[in-house]
């Protein structure tokens, strides 16, 4: 808990800064400029009162205890709402200013201005009570104001405008009525970062206003009634959308977690086709959705969290028996779905052209892949891209002879196993879809390679996943009379090993998965003419 | 398997007619798979397998000119620490 000291100073800026604004009416609604320059006196004290509440702001956090999260958040929002109090009163003093050039006074009371005033009033005097009761409610009220002064700044806008162009002498009363209001709106700004400030506070999270807005929408409760909803956790995806653990206190909910995701609404809607497009017939696999938001250009989602833990986590830190268990569920799952959604018609995975399309963003990062074409005495080196354009034509003969569903995007943080339950879900399911199963296996096998460990236990426990995985499929794709597998599988491999190295600033371990995958192609390519059937992937590249 | 920390290093003056029998030793025990570098009855002998990484390298600085070759290898894994256990994906039956 910050001192008393800040908390009675604080408490004393608000009056201050009320005070003001309460005179700063009274001088535009009465006329009464008796007040004008004890405004402008009092806005030196002001301005100390925000400076000595700075100050011990900045101490308090800087000698918090290790763990005393609580203290600094408080002190932190204390510290922001301070900042635009003080910025609301000098507002204030700009009004005044303003008021000394207008000169028919009539002009202005023909504006109305005592409900942008009543509102900013309103607002104000919640601020004290909701920031050190950490009052949602009473935050998202004042955050509300400023919306609500949006609204009354725009109708006195496009009237000031309209009579502008109507011409007529009161051109200068018109445009200081403007700046006036102007002000007020800006008040409204400031209303809006002080209560964004106290839900972050009280939600221990940064929170902006319109995403807490669509958690309330999402979990269809009204304005106000999202008590007993507290936000767990937040982070940020690389595709931009923001994912909180929302835990559910209301009635009847007992207390779940839920997920809750905000983003761009493309994004968020390829995401809710990917786990419709599974829920049919794996109900079980991916999280259920509870309910989704949809806005103009944003869209929210809320999902079922799904409790365990991501293989990536179980790679780096589990047991080996969990290990184990966790592949072995990933082995059943992964043939359950091969063997009940085969069609068998052929398609085309078109691996080389899914390197065509990422090749820049990888040149990006290493601006020497591709172009590396060398010569060592009457040797001649091609260059990556020149091997690529030869292999169009082996992978034009290489189709899949059937497809199944695939997760589109199987990285090791996109499976979560549940020991407790033995059982394998799917996370992040935007490019799921009907195709060749060997462009998710792929991915898989390098996503595990390009976990960025060096600890040799750890090496060895992914080199030892990746072999496992890929004998457990080279089994499958024998039964299942997939003949090409082999040949698909390299490319395939050509294609994450090329293209993961955008996410892999280590310029050694990067340069390890590009030499990887051009051995992998010119294996490929000197087997061209052959029977794919008898090619066969060197697995040593699967070590590292 | 050669025991480890093994170090062996050969240095001779010669000329652009007499390199050519140690290059082509070095080619044929590649293509062999069995190098061995031996002194005073004691030798390494190697079995280059999986992947080798080649780096090549010349330079030329004011007259004086370096082409360094250079070959590394890992061996098996399993080889030198036999713990090391591998991990199996049962497709035998419907798991669970």
């Amino acid at each position: 808990m910050p001192s008393r000291a800040i908390q009675e100073n604080f408490r004393f800026l608000v009056l201050e800064v009320t005070k003001q604004i309460e005179s700063t009416v009274q001088v535009v609604t009465t006329g009464d400029e008796a007040l004008i320059d004890s405004v402008y006196l009092k806005d030196d004290y002001i301005d100390n009162l925000r400076g000595f509440i700075d100050a011990k702001c900045l101490t308090v956090i800087r000698d918090a205890d290790e763990g005393d999260e609580r203290t600094v958040e408080l002190a932190r929002a204390v510290d922001i709402v301070t900042n635009n109090l003080e910025r609301m009163a000098d507002f204030a003093v700009n009004i005044l200013r303003q008021y000394k050039y207008v000169k028919d006074h009539a002009i202005l009371r023909g504006y109305g201005l005592e409900p942008l005033f009543a509102e900013v009033l309103g607002a104000l005097g919640k601020v004290s009570e909701a920031i050190f009761k950490a009052d949602v409610n009473e935050a998202l009220e004042i955050c509300r104001s400023e919306f609500n002064l949006d609204e009354m700044y725009a109708e006195r806008f496009h009237r000031v405008m309209s009579e502008l162009r109507a011409g007529g002498e009161q051109v200068e009363d018109l445009v200081t009525t403007l700046f006036i209001v102007r002000y007020l709106e800006r008040m409204g700004d400031s209303l809006l970062n002080i209560g964004e400030a106290i839900i972050s506070l009280a939600l221990h999270e940064r929170l902006k206003i319109h995403q807490y807005w669509a958690l309330e929408e999402t979990l269809d409760v009204g304005r106000g009634e999202a008590k007993g909803l507290s936000l767990e956790s937040i982070f940020e995806t690389r595709s931009g959308c923001r994912i909180g653990r929302v835990r559910d206190h209301r009635e009847g909910a007992e207390g779940n977690l839920v997920l809750f995701k905000e983003g761009q609404r493309d994004k968020l809607l390829e995401e809710r086709a990917g786990i419709l497009f599974w829920q049919e017939r794996f109900p079980d696999l991916v999280p259920k959705i509870l309910s989704w938001h949809e806005g103009e250009h944003h869209a929210s989602l809320l999902l079922e969290y799904l409790s365990g833990q991501t293989f990536q986590q179980i790679l780096l830190e589990g047991t080996s028996d969990e290990l184990r268990a966790a592949l072995q569920a990933l082995g059943t799952t992964l043939r359950a779905i091969w063997e009940a959604t085969r069609v068998d018609e052929p398609v085309q995975p078109g691996f080389l052209g899914q390197i065509a399309k990422r090749l820049r963003d990888v040149k990006k990062v290493h601006p020497g892949f591709g172009d590396d074409d060398q010569t060592i005495g009457a040797l001649r080196v091609p260059a990556f891209a020149d091997l690529l354009r030869r292999a169009e034509a082996i992978e034009a003969e290489l189709p899949a002879p059937f497809s199944t569903f695939i997760h589109g995007d199987f990285n090791v943080d996109n499976i979560i196993f549940d020991p407790a339950q033995d059982r394998l879900h799917f996370i992040d399911l935007h490019r799921s879809r009907r195709f060749d199963y060997v462009q998710d296996v792929s991915v898989f096998m390098v996503s595990n390679f390009r976990l960025p460990v060096l600890e040799t236990t750890i090496r060895r426990r992914l080199s030892a996943v990746i072999l496992a995985v890929y004998r457990f499929v080279q089994t499958f794709a024998q039964e299942a009379g997939d003949t090409t597998f082999e040949a698909r599988l390299t490319l395939g491999m050509v294609r994450s090993f090329t293209t993961s190295t955008r996410f892999v600033l280590d310029p050694s371990f990067a340069r390890a998965m590009y030499l990887r995958a051009r051995y992998l192609l010119e294996r490929l390519l000197a087997h061209e003419g052959g029977d794919w059937s008898t090619f066969s992937m060197p697995t040593n590249v699967l070590r590292y | 398997m050669a025991s480890d920390n093994h170090e062996f290093r050969h240095e001779s003056l010669e000329d652009r007619t007499s390199i050519a029998k140690y290059l082509n030793a070095l080619s044929e025990a590649f293509a062999n798979g069995n190098l061995t570098f031996g002194h005073n009855g004691h030798a390494i002998e190697l079995e280059p397998r999986g992947l080798l990484k080649f780096d090549v390298k010349a330079t030329r600085k004011r007259g004086a000119v370096k082409v360094s070759i250079r070959l590394n290898w890992q061996e098996d894994e399993e080889d030198r620490d036999p713990s090391v256990g591998s991990l199996v994906i049962s497709t035998s039956g419907e798991g669970k």
